[in-house]
């Protein structure tokens, strides 16, 4: 029996739609993941007996239309819900409801001023969306001579952005540059409604509101936004696993990878921690691009510059993941009745942000953290036993590199002050919980293997961007290794759920074998 | 239309008022420099407030003077010399030192003293940046290209750039991305290890902005050290001999004898409209005077919001006039001294005392400066960058005394109780500044003869800097190249017919070059604007 034609390293998102584009252009294609389910961040786990998380991340509006489309995901029970639900950011007075379409977020706000600038706002997104989406789901723009196959692409690139119209053209270079913290005072009178606008731009960052180039990943996220996945990350996995058994993608778990084999300039097999190898004459990495180039192919493999280039990338992680387990009905004090599921705490002020990350300069980690959390169980009833609910939040400024280290006295006290603060919110949390589970950066990358503990294989941050993503050789996909080629979160456009990694990736290997 | 007296009249006579003034006024023009203080200058001067001793006031290195604005108005001849600043030295907490200066061995072997690493990869990265440098030169003796335009001579000059770079196109363009992108801590934690060496350096990007040296944005200015002309005819940072004020004396001298007027003590209260063009101003004595076109060498918020007017502007131009960024970080202590300063780390008389000295022992003590500065106090513990020219220059104080200049940062105009508490803080900032200082130089009180402190706000109020800034306005990548000051108006030009701009807010920004007085004096020539 013959091999595959490729073998994708990791079962994440970027991994199954790598993989169903690959099927889908008539490869046989197996996938192998370190973890015993598929899924990387996006995986439903099993935290507490009983208690699910429905992936350590909660966003799943980014994954592209067109991608549910073109891989038939729907056949494949992926669904969408049919409404935006809001993030309540809590204050003295009911708080305020935030909304990822900021004109909705403007009908909910009393403040007419900032209402009226909201739509302004809104307005200026919808104006450059269409191009920066352009950019989005492209091949990053080559920066030197383009080839002919490069030139449709940049064309269309530049006549997009030209079709804006010079005022909004060069607006939007003025504010790409830019930090968060003064575009978003620029506009809004309130600082809560600024400072609750600009949190998620740090999600994947390494920088407080004040540092230059967070206005570029606001405006990333803002023009990448479309429908949420009923039922979360893990349903969408779900989703793509399924499509790939359909195609005849073979699924491996359990299956690590400890090296990359090359055989002359080519890649030509995988082998498995097990011992195992498999032979394959061509491989997408969708793993972070550093695990695979210095640790599973090897320096030695490498141009020198391109070494270098790699040990620079900055995946500093600053996050960590803490899952609950609750054992008893909860709902939100500040909203009762009105189904709110997600909220966003300690981003009342740009300050609070900014404090926040000081903390992490010196590698401590912070008194009052941005957290993002999120009730799934409210909207995914199967996540816990009946009654009961399942709460996540990503904590913020909690530094890789605490001085001191994780020790246990140190997670013990974190989780106590995001559950101390989660209960002011959620009243009954505390004594009603069940179990939980934290995931400190490092916790991330022993677990998932990912560098640094960076949820998103590489800090968003503007010269990690576009053709610089993950390094200026690699932002084609493409490897100077023939027939590797690296497709994760840690290529253009970079972290979120997206898929378009994956899917760009397998095209680049599919133009290549043509 | 009644023939003017003048052909242009410069509001202000800083460095690049008098630089534009003096081309205008070369190329036959008829030219009024029009300086509301008693001499020339701005924040380019010389001023002796205790007898015998001669501050540089504000500015106190010149930087990146361009060599042909040096030519064209042959300012040696002026008085205009350039004395070298080679060494840096940065002395720690701990009685260590670190001293770079221009000889490339002498400089390898300090750094092994703190990494043998970093020692070896030192001479490599001056090479990188120097090649990096060379390549961005051009940018500052040219108006800024704009890549929003489709016209064909900005494409080509766009791909004149391009061209330039040759077959390693993509790598150096990249290269120059990063660059102006990145943090400096950052960048340099790609070459080096040694926390101290990285300070040392990252320094160099913070200067006059607000911004930290983990901030992005940050790296770029690193690349101004490393443009030094390869004919030797200028070097990146030196001292002008009798003061930085001397620069604007050979200027003034120049654009004299060129036949260029200046008024001293004759300050500008507005520019004068006539059918929505300017065409004069109005002094603050109530004199008129007219001319076909007035250059404003004052910054774009005063420019616009006071010497024009809110009311004779669209209110969408005030908008955006309001929303750049001034926030001035920094601030000033001269000192004169009774003898020479002894530092702890390294006693005794040496070669360490003559070029630049920098406050900057870590990064994490830079960050904690910046986050005072961030949440409204000036710094605890301030970044300071000191020299002391009178040991060059010994014109500057009497024998066997000194002057010395101390930048520092991080002194926010806004306060959080507000810019105007600045005077009434002004000692307890200059306490902060003497104090941390004497941690390093612990003879420092015993000498001190006479201070002059320069707060931000000392800086608006006497120089008419806004909010302090030195630069005329954040020098942030959106402030930068073809949005400075104003998106569409970065030519110099101002949506005022018949006013121009031509100091630090427009392209290509502050320290002293000259370019941006000399670019308007050309775009002003060239399009037969007057």
């Amino acid at each position: 029996m013959s091999g595959p034609d490729v073998i994708v390293v990791g079962g994440g998102h970027n991994g199954l739609v790598a993989a169903l584009t690959l099927a889908e252009g008539g490869r046989k294609v197996t996938v192998v993941e370190r973890a015993g389910a598929l899924g990387g961040i996006c995986a439903r786990r099993e935290f507490a007996p009983g208690y699910h998380a429905p992936g350590l991340v909660s966003e799943t509006g980014r994954f592209r239309d067109d991608l549910v489309e073109s891989l038939g995901l729907a056949a494949h029970g992926l669904e969408f819900e049919a409404d935006e639900s809001p993030t309540l950011a809590p204050d003295d007075d009911g708080g305020l409801l935030l909304y990822e379409d900021p004109s909705r977020t403007a009908r909910a706000l009393a403040e007419a001023e900032d209402a009226a600038a909201l739509r302004d706002w809104n307005g200026f997104l919808r104006q450059i969306t269409p191009a920066v989406r352009r950019l989005l789901d492209a091949p990053p723009p080559a920066l030197g001579p383009a080839g002919l196959d490069d030139f449709k692409g940049l064309a269309g690139t530049a006549w997009s952005l030209r079709r804006l119209g010079g005022d909004t053209m060069t607006e939007l270079l003025r504010v790409l540059p830019m930090c968060v913290a003064d575009w978003m005072r620029e506009r809004f009178a309130s600082e809560r409604l600024a400072a609750g606008l600009a949190a998620p731009a740090l999600t994947n960052g390494y920088g407080g509101p004040w540092a230059p180039g967070t206005a570029a990943a606001l405006i990333w996220r803002q023009c990448a936004r479309g429908r949420t996945v009923r039922g979360g990350p893990g349903a969408l996995v779900d989703a793509l696993a399924a499509a790939c058994g359909e195609a005849g993608v073979e699924l491996v778990t359990d299956a690590a990878v400890r090296r990359i084999h090359v055989d002359g300039d080519g890649v030509d097999a995988v082998e498995l921690e097990s011992g195992e190898r498999l032979e394959a004459p061509r491989v997408i990495a969708t793993c972070n691009p550093k695990t695979a180039l210095l640790d599973l192919v090897g320096a030695r493999y490498l141009p020198s510059d391109l070494e270098r280039a790699l040990r620079n990338v900055r995946s500093r992680g600053i996050v960590s993941v803490l899952l609950l387990a609750v054992a008893d009905d909860l709902e939100v004090a500040a909203r009762p009745g009105e189904g709110v599921d997600r909220l966003r705490l300690g981003a009342e002020s740009l300050d609070d942000l900014e404090r926040a990350f000081d903390a992490v300069k010196y590698r401590r980690r912070a008194d009052r953290p941005y957290l993002e959390v999120w009730i799934p169980s409210l909207s995914i009833p199967d996540l816990a036993p009946a009654g009961c609910h399942v709460v996540t939040a990503l904590v913020h400024a909690t530094p890789y590199d605490l001085a001191g280290g994780w020790s246990n006295e140190v997670r013990e006290a974190l989780t106590q002050a995001v559950v101390h603060r989660l209960n002011d919110e959620l009243p009954g949390l505390r004594e009603a919980l069940a179990g939980g589970r934290l995931l400190t950066p490092p916790d991330l990358e022993a677990e998932l293997g990912l560098p640094g503990g960076h949820l998103g294989h590489g800090e968003m941050a503007l010269d990690q961007m576009l053709f610089l993503r993950p390094t200026r050789e690699l932002a084609r996909y493409r490897t100077p290794i023939d027939g590797l080629y690296v497709g994760g979160m840690g290529s253009h456009p970079g972290p979120g759920v997206t898929g378009v990694p994956g899917r760009l990736a397998a095209r680049a290997l599919l133009a290549d074998s043509e | 239309m009644s023939p003017s007296a003048y052909d242009a009249i410069v509001i202000g006579a800083g460095h690049n008022g008098l630089t534009c003034a003096a081309y205008l006024a070369r190329a036959g023009r008829r030219v009024l420099v029009l300086e509301k203080r008693a001499q020339v200058g701005g924040a380019t001067s010389t001023e002796e407030h205790y007898p015998g001793f001669k501050y540089s006031a504000c500015s106190y290195v010149v930087s990146l003077m361009r060599p042909w604005i040096i030519r064209d108005l042959d300012l040696p001849r002026h008085g205009y010399e350039i004395l070298p600043l080679e060494e840096t030295f940065t002395p720690f907490p701990d009685g260590r030192y670190l001293l770079r200066d221009a000889d490339p061995e002498r400089t390898r072997r300090a750094i092994e003293a703190f990494s043998k690493h970093d020692a070896e990869v030192y001479g490599e990265f001056g090479l990188a940046m120097g090649e990096l440098g060379r390549l961005v030169k051009p940018l500052i003796d040219r108006p800024a290209p704009d890549p929003t335009s489709l016209n064909p001579v900005e494409l080509g000059r766009l791909l004149g750039l391009g061209r330039k770079l040759g077959g390693r196109g993509e790598e150096w363009l990249a290269a120059l991305y990063k660059m102006s992108t990145m943090s400096a801590v950052d960048l340099l934690s790609e070459w080096f290890e040694s926390e101290r060496l990285i300070a040392s350096l990252a320094v160099s990007g913070i200067i006059g902005t607000f911004l930290g040296v983990r901030s992005p944005g940050t790296a770029y200015v690193l690349l101004h050290h490393y443009m030094g002309d390869i004919d030797g005819s200028f070097r990146a940072w030196g001292f002008a001999r009798g003061g930085t004020g001397q620069v604007a004396e050979a200027l003034a001298a120049a654009a004299r004898e060129h036949g260029a007027e200046i008024r001293l003590e004759a300050g500008v209260a507005e520019v004068k409209t006539k059918r929505d063009r300017a065409r004069g101003v109005v002094l603050e004595n109530g004199d008129e005077i007219d001319a076909k076109v007035v250059v404003s060498a004052v910054d774009p918020h005063r420019t616009f919001l006071q010497l024009v007017g809110r009311e004779r502007l669209d209110p969408e131009l005030v908008r955006q006039v309001e929303r750049f960024k001034m926030r001035g970080s920094s601030g000033k202590v001269n000192l004169a001294l009774d003898g020479v300063p002894e530092f702890a780390a390294r006693p005794g008389h040496g070669r360490h005392l003559y070029g630049d000295i920098t406050i900057a022992p870590d990064i994490d003590y830079l960050e904690r400066a910046y986050d005072d500065a961030k949440y409204g106090e000036f710094s605890r513990r301030p970044f300071m960058d000191v020299v002391i020219p009178s040991l060059t220059d010994p014109t500057l104080a009497p024998p066997g005394k000194h002057v010395m200049s101390i930048f520092v940062q991080y002194a926010p105009y806004h306060l959080a109780d507000g810019a105007d508490t600045w005077p009434a803080r002004r000692d307890e900032f200059a306490d902060t500044v003497i104090d941390t200082l004497t941690e390093y130089i612990p003879n420092l009180p015993d000498l001190i003869l006479h201070r002059q402190v320069l707060t931000p706000w000392d800086l608006e109020q006497i120089y008419g800097l806004t909010e302090g800034n030195i630069f005329h306005g954040e020098l942030s990548l959106e402030q930068l190249a073809f949005l400075r000051p104003l998106a569409g108006w970065a030519r110099y030009r101002t949506p005022l017919d018949g006013l121009w701009m031509c100091a630090s807010g427009t392209h290509p920004g502050g320290g002293i070059m000259g370019a941006p007085g000399a670019l308007c004096a050309k775009a002003l020539l060239e399009g037969r604007r007057l």
